[in-house]
């Protein structure tokens, strides 16, 4: 069996290889690189902002505060990407299109990635307000860290199962569990502890917090839109990849025997 | 009761990049015996698979007694018996109440007399009290003929029937197939055994790589799957 | 169309699934054995965690609805895990799918025996529980404990019964299920402590608990219901 791609080989017509047959092959879009640049370059933004524009307020309850314009687009984008998730699940599901398995794999991923963000976020500002990374009985931190578990647990079961079909069958009624229990553990958890999470964002409404605010929420999804993209490309991609080289496996055994 | 026993029109099964079906249409009339022959992988059990229900087709319609294969596969179960390899009756229970069980999820009337009934024709009689477990692969056979016959089956599905299988199962097997395509009833088969197929069925098919590669006689059936071995080898 | 069968009722072959899955444990009761020995493991494991010396004793006062609850849900797991992989592994699966029966009923029946065993289960863990641990339940504490428990099991298993279906015939599935089910069941878990320690202190649990963990078990079965025909559509596995 020889290593390289074959150019021309028979069978493979449906393939081409070079009209997105398999994009990102030849390196990426030219779209994707200036989406991606103008996501870098929002995000600088932010930060110069967030610096030097915003704090002049914040500065009076305290700078810690400042994480919160990263935290909160964070959590917003994790609930947008959970329920595309589990749209697409749904989707797949009465479609059976394998489109709607890779949209709601990168919506997981990347919803997971938000997630993360938000934790760190988080925890980071626990740490300067009081003093510790984790509070087992706060009750936001806990629910945001159960959500990961459950969306971590889909990204598992991607490697889990090795038949494809089988695979997009269970992710997306997984998928569709998981965000019918987010609800469940947001609300059970929140019963209980008492919260300690400041909302104080709402209530100071300066020019700058809130332009602030909105230019951090442009910047974020700005960027887990262009991470989207680049998952959802890589993934299909792989698939493509796979069943190409499926296929010429095939066309090999069969001029074998 | 115009529709065909078996009515599949371009039907196709992918796993992954597999295509285990690609393509294949067929017909069956009602009342035949009919066989689908292949070698290993061909795609047969594959198809089995779909019209017993326990698989969907990703492309393609499949009809079984004029229901469709999915939206109503509801009522083709309740019209089927099939006999896979494996006998699928619980393995701790005595023979009479392992059939029992099935007798009630049919909703099977007079449950015990049909049960008796039933063994007996399949020579059973005297190891109805023995567990499941204990049979070996030509009782464990006749076993699940009994369970696939107990609600009385429009179409009797068998998959690779007559492998593993001694001379007195053998028999048997072809007596209950003869005897039921003789009641007017359709039987379809899933076979290697060419030469048994040329006996028994009416119709027959040969499915190679997924794809149809004869359809008609089953006497010609033979002659072209050894042919297309030759082929293929 | 034929003498030989009536068409039972889905509710009739609910009742026939539930009362074979009984009798078919009932046979080498494996399931129940294997959960009653991990639930005791994990109960002289606890009794190794913990101090248990009289000057300590309010340790085991902070502690033990949250070693009632650990041990039940490694215990029950077990029974959740099987819910499907025996008999998927001995052929009998596949007869079940073959016979004319509505997916929802064999969910539902499904659900319900698993959740006999495990109420079978917790009967016996319990009254373990309370002698090896010196505890004791008295009036409304215990009836609070039974509605309490019932309910969360409702929760355990709907859920549970649908994340074993997804697993069962997966290398590593039984790992696999635990780390699925675990994160999904905390909110339930939560309540259910949460009750338990006011059961221990001999309150009956609050409306809004008992009312949480109802809207809970309402979801995951609505759920069931309208995912398990996906799990089962295209099963066996073997093409």
């Amino acid at each position: 069996m020889s290593d390289a791609v074959p150019s021309a080989a028979p069978g493979t017509a449906g393939l081409d290889w070079r009209k997105g047959a398999l994009p990102g092959l030849r390196g990426p879009s030219r779209g994707f690189v200036v989406h991606a640049l103008a996501a870098l370059a929002a995000l600088l933004a932010l930060n110069w902002l967030v610096v030097t524009y915003a704090p002049l307020e914040i500065k009076m309850i305290g700078s810690s505060y400042l994480i919160f314009f990263y935290h909160l687009p964070a959590a917003i984008s994790m609930g947008i990407l959970y329920t595309a998730m589990m749209v697409f699940s749904v989707a797949y599901l009465r479609t059976r299109r394998p489109v709607w398995d890779r949209r709601a794999r990168s919506a997981a991923e990347v919803g997971f990635l938000a997630n993360m963000v938000l934790l760190v976020t988080g925890s980071t500002w626990a740490k300067a307000a009081w003093n510790v990374w984790w509070v087992w009985s706060d009750p936001r931190l806990m629910s945001a860290a159960v959500m990961s578990l459950i969306y971590l647990g889909y990204l598992m079961l991607q490697g889990a199962v090795e038949e494809p079909q089988r695979r997009r069958q269970i992710s997306a009624v997984y998928g569709t569990l998981a965000f019918i229990n987010l609800p469940v553990v947001h609300y059970s958890i929140q019963w209980f502890g008492q919260t300690s999470h400041p909302m104080k964002f709402d209530s100071m409404s300066t020019a700058s917090i809130i332009d602030t605010k909105r230019f951090a929420l442009f910047a974020f999804f700005l960027l887990y839109a262009v991470i989207y993209r680049w998952a959802y490309d890589r993934t299909t991609r792989t698939e493509r990849v796979e069943d190409a080289l499926q296929r010429i496996r095939r066309i090999e055994e069969r001029s074998q025997t | 009761m115009t529709s065909p026993a078996l009515r599949v029109h371009n039907v196709w099964k992918r796993f992954g990049s597999r295509d285990a079906l690609a393509g294949v249409s067929l017909e069956a009339p009602r009342g035949s015996c009919f066989a689908m022959l292949g070698h290993n992988g061909s795609g047969k059990t594959t198809l089995l698979r779909i019209l017993a229900t326990l698989s969907a087709p990703t492309e393609g319609e499949a009809q079984v007694l004029g229901h469709a294969v999915g939206a109503e596969s509801g009522a083709i179960r309740g019209k089927i018996g099939v006999v896979l390899d494996r006998h699928l009756l619980p393995r701790d229970f005595a023979l009479r109440d392992a059939l029992r069980m099935y007798a009630d999820l049919y909703g099977v009337r007079d449950a015990n007399a049909r049960i008796e009934d039933l063994a007996a024709r399949l020579g059973l009689a005297r190891r109805l009290r023995d567990p499941v477990r204990t049979f070996s692969r030509g009782m464990g056979q006749r076993a699940s003929i009994c369970r696939a016959l107990l609600h009385d089956p429009e179409m009797l599905i068998l998959d690779e029937p007559f492998t593993g299988l001694d001379a007195a199962a053998l028999a048997i097997t072809d007596e209950v197939i003869q005897e039921t395509v003789a009641e007017g009833r359709t039987v379809v088969l899933v076979t290697h055994d060419l030469e048994r197929a040329a006996r028994l069925a009416t119709h027959s098919v040969v499915l190679s790589n997924g794809k149809k590669t004869f359809d008609g006689d089953p006497v010609e059936a033979a002659a072209a799957a050894t042919a297309g071995r030759g082929l293929a080898g | 169309m034929s003498g030989t069968t009536a068409p039972p009722s889905d509710f009739a072959v609910y009742r026939t699934l539930v009362r074979w899955d009984w009798l078919r444990e009932m046979k080498r009761k494996s399931t129940l054995i294997s959960m009653g020995m991990m639930g005791l493991i994990t109960l002289f494991l606890f009794s190794f965690a913990i101090p248990l010396t009289s000057d300590k004793a309010d340790v085991l006062v902070d502690t033990r609805a949250g070693i009632l609850w650990v041990t039940f849900l490694f215990a029950a797991t077990i029974g959740i895990d099987r819910a499907f992989r025996n008999d998927a592994e001995s052929g009998l699966l596949e007869g079940l799918l073959l016979a004319p029966i509505s997916r929802p009923t064999l969910y539902y029946a499904r659900v319900t025996s698993t959740l006999l065993f495990i109420v079978a289960l917790q009967v016996v863990l319990l009254v373990l529980f309370l002698v090896l641990f010196n505890q004791r339940l008295e009036g409304e504490g215990l009836w609070g404990l039974i509605a309490a428990t019932l309910a969360t099991d409702i929760g355990f298993v709907t859920i549970g019964v649908m994340i074993s279906a997804m697993t069962w015939s997966l290398p590593g599935g039984d790992v696999l299920l635990r780390i699925l089910l675990f994160p999904m069941l905390l909110p339930i878990f939560n309540v259910a402590v949460e009750i338990t320690d006011r059961a221990f202190e001999g309150q009956a649990p609050l409306t809004k608990h008992l009312g949480m963990l109802f809207a809970i078990d309402v979801l995951f079965l609505g759920a069931g219901h309208l995912l398990f025909e996906h799990l089962v559509k295209d099963s066996g596995g073997r093409p």
